[in-house]
């Protein structure tokens, strides 16, 4: 690793010297910083539209400004959407982080009992095989499954559940389920790979003694296993919790319907809805601002948490 | 140190790389060609998919490609997604030469547009338009549809020659069923509901194998109350539209009216009744056409050629008979006040962006549409192959109308864009002879154009503030109500009075004052 360099205390001679003497390092890091300066950074000049009246016609620079009028537009004016996008936004972070994060390390505990090897690797293969399946595909293989007349209903009433069919896709109820479950059903299997990494760390000598103390399987899965695992499930937990804001807005676009937009209406698609589509480019700008600002919020205070936790933070 | 040397060559390597691969700029080279270039951005029309690939290959534009010596080649967005692709393209400042747009829909009206500089002022241009400009000269009426305000000019607009241009949507009943069931074709309210609840009744002696819905409708919208914003029906018995409307020189708003909450209740009970199929919605059209084709619905709204005419054909030979209905009244013997009827001036049409080089060769080309030969072309294609002259009409051949593969629109689509929008006048012969070609269609027409429809707003237009206002609160708006539609239909909702509250808030008033100063413009309008 390179040396720290702290520029106050010591002149710049040190940090000639030192860009000298890692030369080949600095160049490594080159690519990367020219990287995050020219599609991270240069483009940030372009959020300004936010606070003006911005139309393509007149550009950036020459569209007047208005403060923060469009930001009143959205919370005053359109208030009836806010509170929604919002809560919709959280809530399928949080049904994702009740139900979707503890699945992977249950699973990983369950694979973990496997002892025959080819079984528990062949296994293991096809429960990460959908994640490389882009979002298109699933959510047309979604969409089909759960249409009025698509094989999931075709069996429920093939088994005399039903006698109507479910509309699936047009019911705001079922939008955060189908939503969340295909997740998991998609993300399962990778997402315990770092888990049986971490699993295959734990020291087998404790096991050996928790044998001995008299521990079966199960117990020895709750009292070492886990607490093996446990520094691991925190770092990836905090990491969620940084991304609360955030939905991945191709598989909500693809999935939603305008009967569906009460619960599935995210930011990210109400921006793009706006933006984009009714071309009121400034407030598209000025919504995603105000989720980039929520979003800093929480990595501050997921950065907090981690120090707390877990000695080790961001800054 | 061999091995030190070679990472460090590979490390430049893959630093030289990385850069490099920024700074490549793609050169999209131009074919050459000798002939001037003209670039046309324009949606593939459904009934042009299944014959042309691209619109180079329509007859009507193999002519103006050889009589003006230009090259004329065409964007067609994807099916489907042409509002996004305008949009990204308006944006990205991609622009082609020409657009052809529905311009009235442009957010913030086509004086933004100018002002956006999407498209330019044609004011300056006219003298090499003399066909536009006489047609102008001789319609005031349409020049004052077709033009801003203050009187710019700024697309070759598509223009229907004739009142039965300009009606062509309506409620249709499958009449087979209606004689099944011993029923007359209904004309009230009440009448429709008795009829749709026999329909939902007698739904296995109709159709055995599949599922029977009553109601649906044929149209192009993501959502169920743009159908009744095109045709008023069911709506218009009340006198009111689900949108905004004139009611003596004052400009209304449907949802805001106390009668709109009785068409809602009506509405709401046919749904909880199960007479309307569900995919009604999401406007599903694919499945609602699957459906008709499969015996499953009784009565719908849908077009007069695209509907109508599509499935009497392709039902030849079968029991299947259509008769076109009245659109329905609250007491018997009454005419609706609203129904379908679209203005001579819709919105559709060409426009020229500032990025064109060759402005005046792009006007000529477009003004040809309006003259006697591009009239010709446009409606009827070539003359001995897709139509004669009888008795000085224009009269397309059996060849087209009874084309052995195709519908008549579809076999015209390979001549000229008379089946949806261009710069020319549409003819009342098309009319006469293809959209309504069966005796149901004329009888359908006959019902169709009864309503006066003297409630309609005609197609006011904005001054670039009031239009930038109203696009600001009407797109909040108009999200807002097509949920509340779908919820107040399904019974999800019945707070009619949080529903209007609301559109307060969204400042539904500052928008009825906007529209009424436009409206009130428009009238003084020469």
């Amino acid at each position: 690793m390179a040396r720290q360099i702290n520029s106050k205390k010591q002149g710049q001679s040190e940090l000639l010297r030192d860009l000298k003497r890692n030369k080949n390092l600095y160049l490594m890091l080159l690519p990367i910083v020219a990287y995050y300066f020219i599609f991270h950074y240069i483009p940030m000049y372009g959020v300004q539209i936010a606070f003006k009246d911005f139309t393509p016609a007149k550009g950036i620079l020459g569209s007047p400004w208005v403060g923060l009028e469009k930001f009143r537009e959205f919370f005053v004016y359109d208030s009836y959407y806010v509170w929604r996008i919002i809560r919709n936004t959280i809530l399928l972070n949080v049904y994702d982080i009740i139900f979707g994060f503890p699945a992977p390390i249950i699973f990983a505990l369950l694979l973990n009992e496997i002892k025959n090897s080819v079984y528990k690797r062949t296994l293991q293969t096809i429960s990460y095989m959908p994640h490389f399946i882009s979002t298109v595909v699933i959510v047309g293989i979604i969409l089909d499954f759960f249409s009025r007349d698509g094989l999931i209903n075709q069996i429920l009433k093939s088994l005399g559940i039903l006698s109507e069919p479910i509309s699936f896709m047009t019911e705001p109820g079922w939008f955060r389920p189908i939503y969340v479950g295909s997740g998991i059903w998609q993300q399962l299997g990778w997402n315990s790979i770092i888990y049986l990494a971490a699993i295959s760390n734990i020291d087998p000598q404790l096991y050996e003694a928790a044998l001995i103390d008299g521990a079966g399987r199960f117990k020895q899965a709750i009292y070492v296993t886990l607490p093996g695992i446990l520094p691991t499930i925190v770092i990836l937990f905090i990491l969620r919790m940084g991304s609360i804001m955030n939905v991945g807005f191709e598989k909500v676009y693809l999935m939603y319907n305008p009967l569906t937009y009460e619960t599935a209406d995210v930011i990210s698609t109400y921006v793009y809805r706006k933006g984009l589509l009714e071309m009121d480019y400034s407030y598209g700008a000025a919504v995603g601002l105000f989720n980039s600002l929520i979003n800093f919020m929480f990595v501050v205070m997921a950065n907090q948490l981690s120090k707390k936790f877990t000695e080790t933070s961001l800054w | 140190m061999f091995a030190r040397r070679m990472s460090k060559v590979i490390i430049w390597l893959v630093v030289i790389a990385f850069l490099s691969s920024m700074f490549i700029f793609y050169n999209v080279a131009s074919a050459q060609s000798s002939k001037p270039v003209l670039t046309i951005f324009t949606w593939m029309d459904p009934k042009a998919a299944p014959v042309l690939k691209n619109y180079r290959e329509m007859a009507v534009y193999q002519t103006i490609m050889k009589k003006f010596k230009v090259d004329l080649q065409f964007i067609h967005p994807a099916m489907g997604s042409e509002n996004e692709q305008f949009n990204i393209m308006v944006a990205s400042r991609q622009l082609p030469d020409i657009i052809d747009w529905h311009w009235f829909a442009y957010p913030g009206g086509p004086q933004k547009a100018i002002m956006d500089n999407v498209i330019i002022k044609l004011n300056p241009y006219m003298q090499y338009a003399p066909n536009l400009k006489k047609y102008f000269d001789t319609h005031p009426d349409i020049k004052k549809m077709a033009t801003t305000d203050d009187g710019t000019i700024y697309m070759f607009p598509f223009i229907r020659e004739d009142k039965i241009n300009c009606t062509f949507y309506g409620p249709m009943i499958r009449k087979d069923w209606l004689e099944k069931l011993n029923l007359t074709v209904p004309e009230t309210v009440d009448e429709w509901y008795k009829m749709l609840l026999a329909i939902k009744k007698n739904a296995s002696k109709l159709n055995s194998k599949m599922p029977v819905y009553p109601f649906s409708a044929d149209y192009w919208s993501a959502n169920p109350r743009g159908v009744f914003d095109y045709c008023s029906f069911l709506v218009g018995a009340w006198g009111i539209k689900t949108d905004f409307y004139v009611d003596k020189n004052r400009v209304k708003f449907g949802p805001l009216q106390p009668e709109f909450k009785q068409f809602m209740s009506v509405l709401q009970k046919w749904w909880k009744d199960g007479l309307i199929d569900p995919d009604l919605l999401t406007m599903n059209r694919q499945a609602i056409q699957a459906k008709i084709m499969n015996d499953q619905i009784g009565a719908w709204l849908g077009l007069l050629g695209g509907t109508m005419g599509k499935f009497l054909q392709a039902k030849k030979g079968t029991e299947f008979d259509l008769v076109g209905a009245p659109y329905p009244t609250l007491k018997k013997g009454q005419v609706a006040e609203l129904g379908q009827r679209d203005f001579p001036i819709n919105g559709d049409g060409m426009a020229i962006t500032p990025k064109c080089k060759n402005v005046q060769l792009a006007v000529k080309i477009l003004d040809w549409g309006y003259s006697k030969e591009g009239y010709l072309a446009y409606n009827f294609g070539v003359e001995g192959r897709s139509y004669v002259m009888k008795n000085g009409i224009p009269t397309y051949t059996e060849a087209i109308l009874n084309h052995s593969k195709l519908s008549a629109m579809e076999a015209i689509a390979q001549y000229g864009r008379v089946s949806w929008s261009g710069p020319f006048v549409q003819s009342k012969y098309y009319v006469n002879q293809m959209v309504a070609m069966l005796p149901q269609q004329k009888d359908a027409l006959k019902e169709w154009t009864k309503p006066d429809n003297s409630k309609l707003l005609p197609p006011i237009t904005f001054t670039p503030d009031e239009a930038a206002k109203i696009s600001n609160i009407m797109n909040t708006v108009n999200t807002y109500y097509n949920e509340m539609f779908v919820k107040l239909l399904t019974g999800k909702s019945n707070d009619m009075n949080g529903f209007v509250n609301t559109l307060k808030r969204m400042r539904i008033d500052e928008a009825l004052k906007i529209y009424q100063t436009a409206y009130e413009r428009f009238m003084k309008k020469k």
